[in-house]
């Protein structure tokens, strides 16, 4: 009877250290970070002059933090400002009176585009209902509430961890060499 | 007449289901595309067009600046904790990734050919068939086409290892 308990007890303090080890290791490898599903948000871009901070374009880059309208498509939105120097400006968009507003569709269709002293006078108010973007179902990456924007986002790992026979076959060897050893003595 | 419209209906439906589908992907202008630096930086080189592509010229030039030579996937991932770069990345050929990295119209820089990285731009289908689109930094003016399976098949056999920056990416063009 003796032998017998001596047996069940390595036997459970094994299996304490197999599931404890186990957990570790998932605890570990389970650094997963939630990326944005943001391919069809939409990109407000706006382009000014290099030197947009000293003239009145800068009102134009505060518009999307106080106008209410434009705050809430920036909030759902890729968001891009772009100087006339920027090569990004020099390639895609050449041509465009400055300074400009423009909103895009994922796939490249303007939503609107609004450029010159037509920014005065606030169109994007005066759209109608049904061209005004909608809420998009996967928001611009935006810092989300519980993540720390100053941190990096970890390394992407596989949730699907291996089992680890490894660690398995190590417990029964030992909780089978103990047994033995137990069995062996007793006799 | 009712035969006449139905034919001009078919006819338009047929139209419309032929019209491909829009479709976004790393279309970084050519001049921009970091070409291979320093006689062999192609990971770097990579990863340069990645963070161009996401409007993050800043970062792209100090990369450049602070990094050249062969690199390893762990160079890849300490230069960019060094240099404060939000990223994601794969190194057992999860092809999840890269679905993400399309669906997002990011790209990615991945191992692919021997001893070799470049930039993944997409997946794009045509003939109904989906390829990815590579650009190659020793000659990135062109996109490489491999048939996606094709694709996934030997980027897991080259280390399956892919590392993308979280940024925005560029708009498309208006109306593209």
């Amino acid at each position: 009877m003796k032998p017998l308990s001596s047996v069940l007890l390595v036997c459970t303090l094994v299996g304490l250290i197999f599931v404890s080890g186990y957990s570790l290791i998932q605890k570990k490898e389970k650094q997963v970070v939630t990326l944005p599903e943001d391919g069809g948000a939409y990109h407000l871009s706006i382009f000014v002059s290099d030197n947009w901070r000293s003239t009145r374009e800068r009102e134009v880059v505060a518009l999307v933090d106080t106008d209410s309208t434009l705050a809430s498509i920036k909030a759902q939105s890729h968001f891009h400002l772009y100087t006339q120097s920027d090569p990004i400006y020099k390639t895609r968009f050449p041509g465009f009176e400055l300074p400009c507003i423009l909103l895009q569709d994922s796939s490249g269709g303007v939503i609107f585009k609004y450029s010159g002293p037509m920014l005065n006078n606030r169109p994007w108010l005066r759209l109608r209902p049904w061209l005004r973007p909608r809420p998009n179902p996967n928001p611009a990456p935006g810092p989300e509430p519980n993540v720390n924007v100053d941190t990096l986002p970890g390394p992407i790992q596989d949730t699907s961890l291996p089992f680890p026979w490894v660690l398995l076959v190590i417990t029964i060897l030992i909780a089978g060499g103990t047994t033995f050893l137990v069995q062996f003595r007793s006799r | 007449m009712r035969t006449k419209l139905l034919i001009l209906t078919s006819l338009l439906l047929v139209c419309c289901l032929s019209i491909p589908e829009k479709k976004a992907y790393l279309d970084l202008n050519t001049n921009l595309r970091q070409l291979n630096y320093n006689g062999g930086s192609c990971v770097y080189a990579s990863l340069c067009i990645v963070l161009d592509w996401q409007h993050r010229s800043d970062l792209s030039n100090r990369l450049r600046h602070n990094y050249s030579g062969a690199a390893s996937q762990g160079d890849l991932i300490r230069a960019c904790e060094s240099l404060g770069i939000n990223y994601a990345y794969t190194i057992k050929g999860d092809p999840e990734f890269l679905e993400w990295c399309d669906r997002t119209n990011r790209g990615a820089a991945i191992f692919y050919f021997n001893n070799h990285a470049v930039t993944f731009a997409g997946y794009i289908t045509r003939d109904k068939q989906k390829y990815a689109w590579l650009i190659d930094n020793n000659a990135p003016s062109k996109y490489i086409e491999v048939p996606k399976n094709q694709f996934i098949a030997e980027w897991k056999k080259y280390g399956g290892f892919a590392l993308t920056s979280v940024y925005s990416p560029s708009p498309p063009k208006p109306g593209a």
